[in-house]
């Protein structure tokens, strides 16, 4: 799937110079300058993730559901079921 | 990057209380995507709030005082969602697809307008969709619109 974006008109001049030099087609330098964008961020992604992991783990503790209850969420669409028309009232 | 569902969402917070094996693979799935690869969308968001404060307390007998806990729970897990994860609204163009949708399986398979609003985003901006409703995949796998599921 392709997408198009707007670029400021210098940024647009840039990528035809950089794409000229290197003999790649424009898209593919933007490709390319994602990419390393995207691994430059994985550390900080990856320590993001852990905080997120901790601050759910937190979270998940403090959730009490009556003894031996069993959850599925496989069919959400069924629990909603369980509401009369009454419960969608403030 | 993968477009989260509902029970995506509903199941990180109740972990506890499913432990199947299924789950289990959806859940250790989720947990190698990157935050900024969770895409959250707007109406996911409202669905989840009502499921989890309206739904869950009523379905499993909730007394108050844990009802009361949940909502603090689903209140803080809401705001870290919109924090950390990619957010996607909505546009026009989605909402009109998501009734092509709608309309095509009002009568046969049907889906609920937040299902078909659910698929026409992973299909306008080609994402993966995570999510354990099988119905919902298999209206996914008729409209070549990716999806993740653990290998059988």
């Amino acid at each position: 799937m392709y997408k198009t974006i707007s670029v400021h008109p210098d940024t647009y001049q840039q990528l035809h110079a950089i794409a000229a030099k290197l003999n790649k087609p424009k898209a593919q330098v933007v490709n390319e300058l994602v990419q390393e964008y995207a691994q430059k961020m994985t550390a900080a992604q990856e320590k993001e993730l852990q905080k997120y992991n901790d601050f759910m783990a937190k979270l998940i503790k403090k959730v009490r559901l009556p003894k031996g209850t069993k959850v599925d969420t496989s069919d959400i669409d069924r629990d909603f079921e369980y509401l009369a028309d009454t419960d969608y009232q403030p | 990057m993968y477009l989260l569902d509902t029970n995506i969402l509903a199941s990180e917070i109740l972990k506890k209380y499913e432990q199947d094996q299924k789950t289990l693979l959806y859940r250790h799935f989720l947990n190698s995507i990157s935050l900024e690869k969770r895409i959250v969308s707007d109406f996911i968001l409202g669905e989840f709030e009502t499921f989890m404060l309206r739904v869950v307390p009523k379905r499993y007998k909730m007394a108050e005082t844990e009802k009361n806990d949940l909502i603090a729970v689903t209140h803080a897990h809401l705001a870290k969602l919109i924090e950390l994860c990619t957010m996607e609204n909505t546009t026009n163009s989605i909402v009109t697809q998501a009734l092509s949708i709608y309309q095509k399986y009002a009568h046969i398979h049907y889906i609920n307008f937040t299902d078909s609003l659910f698929l026409s985003c992973a299909q306008a901006n080609g994402y993966t969709i995570l999510s354990q409703d099988q119905r919902l995949t298999a209206r996914a796998k008729e409209l070549k619109i990716k999806f993740w599921q653990p290998e059988s």
